[in-house]
């Protein structure tokens, strides 16, 4: 996903940056709003984080103004604040979703597939794994005879494997994947996961392998 | 609100001020009145005794060298007309007795008339004495006569009048005491109004009063407006304090959290990760602690001057639950929520937001992974009632009554971030709307919040 972030603080967008590179997004960082009038001009964007507090003025302005334009790319607003009324008024602005300062990626991961779902409307955004069509945003796997809705942590975790496929993933890696911090749960829990997502995706030429003593890898035969 | 604490009353001063005005001044008319009145009265009886007795000199004559008084009938008949007033006179020449009654007070001899006061048999008098010089030759005599009245006539005459002033004096009084008391009431007529107008007003309209008023209250309106800038100032000063510290707390934390998110991520053992993960877990703890604080301190600033609207409570519990359905995806929770749509009720907007978002973070927070959590909200018993329920492990007796505590948690504290502030805010709020708040285990045995609030009528 590109994704244009408009952070002033120096160290936090340093930080950030790199932390939405190891989720495996690109990501282009204005300072201020000038520079992200100007980035968000000449390329297109999948997401933009936008912070409200800013050297050269009101990330509510950039927010106007960008909607203005008829530029209908989803806007998340990083807000510290944390005043109920305040984030209204920015949802009433055109923001998609707010988050407040400090937040987990993982939540912003699942508010931007939230947000990716409701602007999708029914356009699909569909993988092919072998016999089967795999849909990233409805969160759904669909054969020739059946049609099975994943839930949510599933869906991520096939997603993990689709991004890599034949790689193999160590269980502490998807631990970290699906869990979030506060979550206190061993490596073995993820072969609940496993197994229902073995169950769901059935007897087709898609697999999650065993690699005894590493982890699991998808992968696909082809036909 | 505090009982205001009178004595006295303004407006019944300035009328207890006119109205005795009013009986000093209807009094000293009266005065003045009779007095003017007792002197004519008492010049027409002179200018009546003169007459007569001036007729009666006037008849006396010498004949042959006799002196010859043929006192006029009409002498006395123009006296007494009135009433049962008795009539005496006595006449003298040269200081001898002539005729009449002889125990008439005598007056100093004179030639002009003197007119005085007297006793006579019991009776008061009043009595006028005059003289001429009659007879021939070198020596004329001195005639003098003097005529007498009682006073009854006079008396009544004055009694009449006095009942008449003292009838056009209360008169007086009575359209004075009117008058203080419209004028009383016209003169603080705008003081009442200007009390009218600030009542009016919203919890939150601070603005200056741009009433006109008469001079004498421009000090009292100046001092009410000062003081309520000086309060808006003070108000605005903690809002923005509050959002300001918000901003000062998170990016921080922000900072550190993120790069250890980062330092996790690429931790190559371990016990590294572990160690980067209680971090990760403390910053949460603080932050949520922070936001807290924050919302606490919003909570007390807006109770203080709360913005009551109508609310549509389907809309405003969908809009939290909205907010929080990616937070309960990401741990396989599915909220579900049976709202009756119609439910109306009068709030503060985001004092009520805040509540709800404390109690579904809550219930989200403690139910068990792959579980359920459940919104209701319809009307019951003439109330609202929203519940929260969860699957997880529910309330402890022992502690349940303690968790309203400010920074008091429940038994799970180890393995969830939380600072204790949820319900704290949400009970201030819901107290706020005249509304209560009830911990109970559901029968399934998940913590069970319910909300009672009062249904807008």
């Amino acid at each position: 996903m590109r994704i244009l972030l408009v952070e002033d603080n120096v160290e936090l967008a340093k930080a950030t940056v790199e932390r939405l590179h190891l989720n495996g997004h690109a990501v282009d960082h204005a300072a201020n709003l000038s520079g992200a009038n100007e980035l968000s001009r000449i390329a297109s964007y999948d997401l933009v984080l936008l912070d409200i507090m800013l050297p050269d003025g009101d990330g509510r302005a950039f927010l106007r103004a960008f909607r203005a334009r008829k530029d209908n790319t989803p806007v998340i607003v990083v807000t510290a604040r944390s005043q109920v009324s305040d984030r209204v008024s920015i949802l009433d602005l055109g923001a998609d979703d707010y988050i407040v300062k400090p937040f987990d990626f993982d939540e912003l991961e699942a508010r931007i597939r939230a947000i990716l779902r409701r602007k999708s409307g029914s356009r699909s955004n569909e993988v092919i794994l072998g016999d089967i069509r795999f849909d990233r945003l409805s969160g759904t796997l669909k054969s020739e005879e059946d049609e099975i809705e994943l839930r949510n942590r599933e869906l991520r975790l096939l997603e993990i494997f689709v991004d890599s496929t034949n790689v193999i993933l160590s269980k502490a890696q998807l631990v970290d994947h699906l869990f979030s911090f506060d979550e206190e749960v061993s490596e073995n829990a993820i072969e609940v996961y496993v197994a229902r997502l073995r169950k769901h995706l059935g007897d087709n030429r898609v697999t999650i392998r065993t690699v005894r003593g590493v982890g699991y890898k998808l992968e696909i035969e082809d036909a | 609100m505090p009982e205001v604490i009178t004595r006295g009353s303004l407006r019944l001063r300035l009328a207890g001020f006119l109205i005795a005005t009013g009986a000093i001044m209807a009094a000293v008319l009266v005065v003045i009145f009779l007095f003017f009145a007792r002197q004519i009265t008492t010049e027409a009886q002179d200018s009546q005794l003169l007459a007569s007795t001036t007729s009666i000199l006037e008849s006396a004559t010498y004949e042959n060298g006799q002196l010859v008084i043929d006192i006029p009938y009409s002498a006395f008949s123009m006296l007494g007309a009135v009433s049962d007033d008795r009539v005496f006179y006595r006449i003298q020449i040269d200081g001898t007795f002539l005729s009449g009654y002889e125990n008439l007070p005598q007056p100093t001899a004179s030639l002009s008339p003197q007119f005085s006061d007297g006793m006579f048999s019991d009776d008061v008098i009043r009595m006028v004495t005059a003289a001429r010089l009659i007879g021939s030759g070198d020596e004329p005599s001195t005639l003098s006569v003097s005529v007498a009245q009682t006073n009854d006539g006079t008396n009544l005459r004055l009694r009449t009048i006095f009942m008449q002033a003292s009838g056009f004096g209360l008169g007086f009084f009575f359209i004075a005491t009117l008058l203080a008391v419209w004028v009383s009431k016209q003169a603080y007529a705008p003081l009442n109004n200007l009390a009218t107008s600030i009542d009016r007003r919203g919890p939150s309209d601070l603005s200056a009063i741009r009433q006109t008023v008469p001079q004498e209250m421009a000090s009292l309106v100046g001092a009410l407006n000062e003081f309520s800038s000086r309060l808006k100032r003070a108000l605005d000063r903690s809002e923005d304090f509050i959002a300001e510290a918000a901003h000062r707390i998170r990016t921080p934390l922000a900072v550190v959290r993120t790069k250890t998110d980062i330092a996790h991520k690429t931790a190559r053992t371990k016990k590294m990760k572990d160690t980067l993960r209680e971090v990760i877990l403390s910053v949460d703890e603080s932050s949520r602690t922070a936001s807290q604080l924050l919302d606490h301190a919003m909570v007390n600033v807006r109770t203080d001057s709360l913005e009551f609207e109508p609310i549509n409570l389907a809309q405003l519990l969908a809009e939290v639950i909205e907010r929080f359905d990616p937070i309960a995806a990401m741990r396989d929770i599915e909220i579900l929520h049976r709202i009756d749509t119609t439910i109306q009720t009068f709030g503060d907007r985001v004092l009520l937001n805040s509540a709800f978002s404390n109690l579904l973070d809550n219930a989200i927070k403690y139910t068990s992974i792959d579980s359920r959590v459940c919104v209701e909200a319809h009307v019951f018993a003439g109330n609202i009632s929203v519940t929260f329920l969860d699957e997880g492990s529910g309330f402890q007796d022992q502690v349940r009554h303690q968790l309203f505590e400010r920074f008091r948690r429940g038994e799970q504290i180890n393995t969830t971030v939380g600072s204790g502030l949820g319900l704290t805010i949400a009970r201030d709020v819901i107290a706020a709307h005249d509304g209560n708040i009830n911990l109970q285990n559901g029968k399934e045995g998940g913590a069970c919040v319910t909300v009672t609030l009062p249904l807008a009528s």
